[in-house]
């Protein structure tokens, strides 16, 4: 009796089994174009709570190769054209264990020669010696970790974490009566990072403004806003720089210290417009929020191109879904496109070469760009592109306050910049 | 006498599993040689987690899930993390024996608090205590690297000129210690300890009664457990290079309780097929990332629900079925006549 | 005196979201992973019927509209798992720990692709403050706290006065005890996970309106919830408010004194030490 109840269970299980497999089989078998394709890999979470930074990243990537092969392919230096094709690589929440396994399939099972990835030192360390070994140009929104051993990093753009130092002090500068300021991040790798650089850009000011307050807190504790912001509130700040929240959770924070009678101004990478106007109105909140990442797509003036990729996310996902995430990876593979398109082969070796040999290498969307990070990770591979940083306009939509010319600012601020840099971890030379 | 003849059984099943061995071992050597780099990679982290789950089993076998598992294997890959990378360096070889000694230390130190507790309070308080660990490895951020981790671990140093530095070579590490802790851990499971201690899992108050030290018997294998995960952590650091608290929180905990319960622990060999299997929807779904976590949830829902005890059931059953539709054949007679006189 | 106030408002949030959880244990001796999803599944109730009937009608009818429809359907879904997983694997906890934790990672999934990954958050159904002695308060914290404290009189209610809640009670404190009164165990493992589902998605639903929407703010409620149960005590729901207090009371203090990174630290700590000289928590009975 046990047997025959056994069979259509067994036969269930293996007609499960045939199908997951056959659906595997079937998709990998699409076809492939006639034309020359580069694959370039993304390393993002592509599931789970960080998803909501690494789906949006990934898909502004997407659209990078989109309007790319809407033109027909990428242009190398070589004279030919090159259709994209992104994969992405699930790094499950920016842990390193897992973007190591995401680097061996995309570099050592697909052979990718040209790839995005996080930025956080311990995740860029992890596949370091894999994308030297392999040859794997590997950019990034941003430094965090570069070393002259592994000259494939590329820290693509001004990017995290160095833009918090620049959004820090144009906020100051832009407000010379601000004096008291508050330093709220995760306890992260990326948080931490985020802390000692925003002391940084508030130590470029030493005869104007003092940190009144300087705290990580547990992603943990988000759920109780009010818990979290109550002693910040104490310190009576006039300037609150904030990293670690998603953006609806940055939402909530700037809703509860509003009511709990904050007029300062607030520094943080972007904000999500959509998710804070449904809590605070836009007359409150004008001319009080810098924030700058990469650049704001759904600005216009900036870039025209990079405008057109927020046109074409919103029109696919809709304007509730946009963040200012969306442009980062974008922007950072701009290094990598102005890499081939310059370089006489698209052999990763020679684009990297080529890439680092050229003084002033022009991005798509921030133009001539210095190369710059000897002092920091004691290799010049970080692409010092100027940091567009943003207010709020009192109609609610971000508008373009400042460009920052990255390399000037830390021409002349430096000598007080690197060493509250060294102090708090961040220098690898 | 009944014990000594249970021992000579013991033994008999002992050897046939050690002559499977080395009949399996010779493939189990070649098959890198057969594989692209990155499937070596694969075959070396899946050799080092079937290692952890070897241990696993054994803890599971006192009657507790422990859910500290992987942090305790997190103690051995820092311990060779930071002494490979301090300014004069341990060898590789030595920081494997200390990260295992010290896994087994941790386990013996929350053993007290932990082993209070039964069933799912077993589960929940080794989860704290796992957890309470992991914070250890953020927040003593001196010596583990915090946040940050510790990177550019080197690879262990060559001995009788076997160089482990490719993924062939470590391989052969993690296979060495596989073999051997499986099969010293499967002989512990026949051993007359071993059935006592899953006969005090079974009815512990009665064990208790008769006047055996349950508190021992419980300890034990969750010491022991511990080591052998100490021993894959150590293997696990190495492996990557780079190490982070990250690294060792419920991602892969679950990925070794989820291989637990869809093979099943029933037999020595339910884990590593439960292993094999979430491997398996690994790879093949790696390129649907966004996916990946609905197809494994319907499908270890529905191999919970359709196996009835696990996929090592599944196996029994359909090697029962063959060996007796094998028997079948044998039965009948060369003319291909039907006797009738089967059962 | 503000933390004062932080601590009442967190630990509402523990209590509401802790008790339906502590209602499954107790009757099921097992644990609902995709407890965390259904009280996802009510905050994107609320989220849902605020697009669909904003301005049809004032903010407060679609908040208690979104508490009645999402108690229905996640109730239901609860009913539907009790019969499809928690049924057909009584006797396992592991494998039903671990199918729901699976049905959790579908229900995630679903939302995500459904909806989208970010992170949603609905405006204040009732904005604005009082100020009281000192303190700042939130009038939808209030709101909050309030409908919190009509949930657990409307569990106590059932639980205390009705037939069906004593049955439910019997089976939590003795299961054989309660089989030989002849209660169905069927019938109260229905009636558990409704309303243990149910509580889920209330407590969804006023978090909801303070705090944020996303397919994943189940997971990272849950283990809090973990802690809390066990450290109140196996099938005490009284426990479960208590030690809900408890860590409402330690996590404000330690994020007010600066030191909130470490309280992860200090929870498991806490549950470890009441575990070693309480092994069934404060309140809980002894196995």
């Amino acid at each position: 009796m046990r047997n025959i109840q056994g069979i259509p269970r067994l036969a269930l299980s293996a007609i499960a089994g045939a199908a997951v497999l056959g659906m595997a089989v079937t998709a990998t078998t699409e076809t492939v174009s006639a034309q020359e394709t580069l694959v370039v890999g993304a390393i993002q979470p592509q599931a789970g709570d960080c998803g909501q930074w690494g789906i949006p990243i990934t898909r502004g990537v997407q659209i990078w190769a989109d309007q790319l092969n809407a033109e027909g392919g990428l242009l190398a230096g070589d004279g030919k054209r090159y259709m994209i094709e992104l994969k992405a690589y699930d790094n499950v929440c920016y842990i390193p264990g897992e973007e190591l396994k995401a680097g061996r399939r995309a570099i050592l099972d697909d052979g990718i020669k040209f790839m995005l990835q996080t930025f956080t030192p311990g995740s860029r360390q992890a596949i370091a010696q894999m994308t030297t070994d392999n040859h794997v140009l590997t950019t990034s929104y941003g430094a965090g970790y570069l070393s002259g051993d592994h000259p494939y990093l590329l820290g693509g753009i001004t990017g995290s974490p160095a833009a918090y130092m620049l959004i820090a002090s144009r906020a100051l500068t832009a407000n010379p009566d601000v004096k008291r300021a508050a330093i709220i991040t995760a306890d992260t790798s990326f948080g931490l990072a985020a802390k000692a650089y925003f002391e940084a850009g508030i130590a470029a000011h030493p005869d104007q403004a003092e940190i009144v307050y300087n705290e990580s807190y547990s992603p943990d504790a988000t759920k109780d806003m009010l818990g979290l912001l109550t002693p910040l509130m104490a310190s009576e700040p006039d300037m609150i720089c904030q990293l670690g929240f998603v953006p609806a959770q940055l939402a909530i924070m700037i809703e509860t210290v509003e009511q709990l009678g904050f007029k300062g101004v607030y520094c943080a990478e972007g904000f999500t417009m959509p998710q804070i106007l449904k809590r605070v109105t836009a007359e409150a909140l004008a001319g009080r929020m810098y924030s700058g990442y990469a650049f704001e797509a759904s600005e216009p003036t900036f870039s025209e191109k990079g405008h057109q990729l927020y046109k074409t996310y919103v029109e696919e996902w809709g304007a509730d879904q946009w963040t200012p995430y969306v442009p980062i990876g974008y922007a950072a593979f701009g290094t990598i496109e102005a890499g081939i398109r310059l370089s006489p082969s698209i052999d990763s070796e020679v684009v990297m070469k080529t890439l680092l040999g050229t003084e002033s290498v022009d991005h798509p969307i921030f133009g001539p760009s210095k190369w710059g990070g000897e002092e920091i990770y004691g290799a010049n591979n970080h692409l010092l592109t100027p940091l567009p940083i943003y207010n709020l306009g009192a109609d609610g939509n971000l508008v373009l306050d400042h460009v920052v010319d990255h390399a000037a600012w830390w021409a002349a601020n430096m000598d007080v910049a690197l060493p509250i840099l060294d102090a708090g971890g961040q220098v690898y030379r | 006498m009944i014990s000594r003849s249970a021992n000579a059984q013991a033994n008999r099943i002992f050897l046939r599993a050690c002559i499977g061995t080395a009949v399996v071992l010779p493939l189990l050597v070649a098959l890198p040689h057969a594989l692209t780099i990155y499937w070596q990679s694969v075959l070396v982290l899946f050799t080092i987690n079937a290692v952890l789950l070897i241990g696993y089993r054994l803890i599971t076998t006192m009657g507790g899930w422990s859910f500290a598992h992987i942090s305790t294997a997190g103690l051995g890959a820092y311990t060779t993390a930071i002494l490979t990378t301090i300014e004069t360096p341990w060898s590789f070889w030595a920081t494997f024996i200390l990260g295992a000694l010290i896994a087994g230390a941790f386990a013996l130190l929350i053993s007290y608090p932990v082993l209070r507790t039964r069933h799912y309070y077993f589960f929940l308080s080794t989860f704290a205590a796992g957890e309470a660990l992991r914070q250890c490895y953020v927040q003593f951020s001196g010596i583990t690297g915090g946040t940050y981790g510790i990177s550019f671990i080197p690879r262990p140093e060559p001995i009788l000129g076997l160089d482990f530095a490719t993924s062939t070579g470590f391989y052969y590490i993690a296979l060495a210690l596989a073999v051997l802790v499986g099969l010293a851990l499967y002989r512990f499971d026949l051993s007359r300890l071993g059935r006592t201690i899953k006969a005090v899992a079974a009815n512990e108050e009665l064990s208790e009664s008769i006047g055996i030290n349950t508190w021992a018997l419980r300890t034990l294998p969750f010491v022991m457990g511990s080591v052998v995960a100490g021993a894959g952590g150590v293997l696990y650091g190495n492996f990557n290079g780079a190490i982070n608290p990250l690294d060792f929180g419920t991602v892969l905990m679950f990925k070794l309780v989820a291989a637990a319960i869809v093979g099943g622990v029933t037999t020595f060999f339910g884990p590593l097929l439960g292993l094999l299997y979430l491997t398996a929807l690994e790879e093949i779904f790696r390129d649907w990332a966004q996916w990946v976590p609905l197809f494994w949830g319907v499908s270890v829902v529905a191999v919970i629900l359709l196996s009835e005890g696990g996929l090592e059931m599944v196996a029994i059953r359909l090697g029962r079925r063959a060996r007796r539709w094998w028997a079948g054949r044998a039965n009948r007679p060369p003319d291909g006549e039907r006797t009738g006189s089967g059962r | 005196m503000q933390i004062v106030a932080n601590i009442v408002f967190l630990s509402t949030f523990y209590v509401s979201f802790a008790v339906g959880l502590a209602l499954v244990f107790g009757v099921m001796r097992t644990i609902n992973f995709a407890h965390g999803e259904f009280y996802m599944l009510g905050g994107y109730s609320l989220w849902l019927l605020f697009g669909l009937l904003s301005g049809t009608m004032p903010d407060g009818a679609t908040f208690i509209i979104a508490l009645v429809v999402a108690a229905g359907v996640v109730g239901t879904l609860g009913i539907l798992v009790q019969l499809s997983i928690f049924h057909r694997l009584r006797e396992q906890p592991f494998s039903i720990f671990m199918a729901t934790l699976g049905l959790s990672y579908v229900l995630q999934v679903v939302v995500v692709k459904a909806i989208g990954p970010m992170g949603q958050s609905v405006p204040a159904v009732f904005p604005g403050f009082v100020f009281f002695e000192g303190m700042i308060l939130p009038i939808q914290r209030l709101v909050v706290f309030g409908f919190t404290v009509v949930m657990m009189g409307g569990l106590y209610l059932f639980l205390m006065h009705t037939d069906l809640g004593r049955a439910v009670r019997a089976t939590a404190q003795n299961r054989t005890g309660a089989m030989l009164q002849g209660i169905s165990m069927n019938h109260i493992a229905l009636t558990t996970m409704f309303v243990g589902s149910a509580l889920a998605a209330l407590s969804g639903v006023l978090m909801g309106s303070v705090l944020i929407i996303s397919p994943f703010m189940g997971g990272e409620a849950l283990w809090r919830a973990f802690i809390i149960i066990i450290v109140g005590g196996i099938g005490s729901l009284s426990g479960a408010v208590v030690a809900a207090f408890l860590f409402g009371i330690i996590d404000t203090l330690m994020t007010t004194f600066g030191a909130g990174k470490f309280a992860p630290m200090v929870d498991a700590m806490i549950m470890l030490l009441v575990l070693s000289f309480l092994p069934s928590g404060l309140l809980g009975a002894r196995e």
